[in-house]
């Protein structure tokens, strides 16, 4: 008379089963596991921000703390708009910097800035003088890329910038109006005068 | 027969019970559980250190949602070290692991055990040291470390950062800003070191500087995504990513406050 346990055999699919239920059975215990995991896991990192000595909260990154991702330590893209320069960018969040425009004047804060309207004079020192004399002739002018000076007795002068300049006049002989005329950065064309005149002359008779 | 037909009986109720306590599992969840099974098993069957290790770093990535654990990742560093103790960067990677739980003395002796043992330390294990320093208190050593860092790795931004971070803490803002100017020359976007030349041009009394500079930054931090808080932060949970960022922007939005407050009282009391 044999037992039933003899009788009992490992067939291929009972096997399967026993596997087949462990799996399980680690599966279910493991998930429990990971969640009390999680639940008692800190990180001194992530609430983690510094005050300076007048109060002020500092965060501070630990970007290249793992030996094996240096490379991957890239700053992060952001869709933006950005100066350099004169130039106008946008970086998109795939890291592409396209250029949008150059600027004429100035770039800041992610904009051009248009420049501002010319300023400038022109002086003659003296204003009155007697005929046949010379004065001098000063001018200068902001936000202007060069500027001349042409005088309608035929004097001219021109420089290429609006820094103040000082030119002696040739000899007058009459009334001389000077016109200070300079091509301005915002394309408009700054305009100013100034008139030396000859003290006429009295002969006694 | 009779007892073998019973034995099948139960073993297809177990099936059923198990499947139905299967039930609440995703299969990412039952993928998991199965590769773990997996690193035990082969682990157990073939030890070796580098396997170890390896095991170790998949547990350990922030670019892994799924897998990211590090107390399974500190025991297969263990198990590494346990296996072969001269294994450098198992003690990096524990120094990581006690620094993210706040425990920087362990985190201390287990960097300086990688630096002594590994002859030709990565830039990393100085960047690691300074930031274990800095969290520290101990300013001046953590300034010598990134030092260090830098002059192995001129280029990283989270370098400059946190050099920038214990320049300050240790009252030397100018050269804070000095070292933020650089890191601003090559990310001029990057809200972290927008917001520590903040705060180096704040202690530097250059206020107005400090308030345009944190309004940036709060500018650039809004855009940042998950993805960018982990690449700052490897090391950390990524279920934790969002958290990370709100402490960022709220950090930048109390400098804006503070240098507001200190840029408009001069002028309230202009009669």
């Amino acid at each position: 008379m044999t037992s039933e346990y003899e009788n009992f055999s490992v067939t291929p699919i009972r096997f399967a089963s026993w596997i087949f239920i462990g799996v399980l059975v680690f599966l279910v215990a493991h998930n429990d596991m990971q969640k009390d995991s999680l639940s008692r896991r800190t990180d001194a990192e992530v609430k983690f921000s510094d005050t300076s000595s007048s109060g002020m909260s500092i965060v501070p990154a630990s970007c290249d703390s793992d030996p094996h991702y240096a490379g991957e330590c890239d700053p992060p893209c952001l869709l933006l708009n950005f100066c350099s320069g004169l130039q106008r960018w946008q970086r998109a969040t795939s890291c592409v910097e396209t250029l949008l425009e150059t600027c004429s004047y100035a770039c800041s804060a992610d904009a051009c800035i248009p420049p501002p309207p010319p300023t400038g004079n022109i002086t003659v020192t003296p204003d009155l003088i007697r005929k046949s004399a010379t004065t001098q002739v000063s001018w200068s002018a902001t936000d202007v890329s060069s500027c001349s000076v042409t005088g309608s007795n035929g004097d001219t002068w021109s420089v290429g910038s609006g820094t103040l300049t000082t030119q002696t006049s040739t000899t007058l002989t009459r009334t001389t109006e000077y016109v200070l005329t300079c091509p301005a950065l915002d394309g408009s064309t700054f305009r100013d005068t100034a008139t030396v005149t000859t003290a006429p002359e009295f002969r006694e008779r | 027969m009779k007892h073998s037909s019973s034995v099948e009986q139960f073993l297809i109720l177990t099936i059923i019970a198990s499947s139905a306590a299967m039930l609440p599992l995703t299969l990412s969840e039952i993928h998991l559980g199965a590769t773990r099974a997996w690193e035990n098993t082969v682990l157990s069957l073939n030890p070796s250190a580098e396997r170890a290790y390896a095991y170790g770093v998949v547990h350990f990535s922030s670019s892994q949602r799924d897998a990211y654990d590090i107390d399974r990742a500190e025991y297969f560093f263990r198990r590494a070290i346990a296996l072969n103790n001269r294994q450098p960067l198992a003690y990096h990677q524990l120094a990581r692991i006690a620094f993210l739980r706040g425990e920087f003395s362990q985190a201390m002796t287990y960097i300086n055990n990688e630096l002594f043992l590994n002859p030709e330390p990565s830039p990393s294990s100085y960047y690691m040291r300074g930031l274990i320093r800095g969290y520290m208190g101990d300013y001046p050593e953590a300034v010598t470390d990134y030092q260090m860092y830098l002059t192995r790795k001129p280029a990283n931004w989270a370098g400059f950062n946190d050099f920038a971070w214990v320049l300050v803490k240790d009252n030397r803002p100018a050269e804070a800003w000095e070292i933020v100017l650089h890191g601003l020359a090559s990310y001029p976007t990057n809200p972290w070191l927008l917001n520590t030349g903040a705060i180096a041009s704040y202690e530097l009394g250059e206020t107005e500087r400090a308030r345009s500079m944190a309004l940036d930054a709060a500018r650039f931090a809004l855009a940042l995504s998950e993805k960018d808080w982990l690449v700052a932060y490897p090391g950390n949970d990524p279920a934790v990513a969002q958290e990370g960022i709100s402490t960022l922007y709220t950090a930048i939005m109390q400098n804006i406050h503070r240098a507001s407050v200190v840029t408009a009282t001069p002028a309230t009391q202009t009669p």
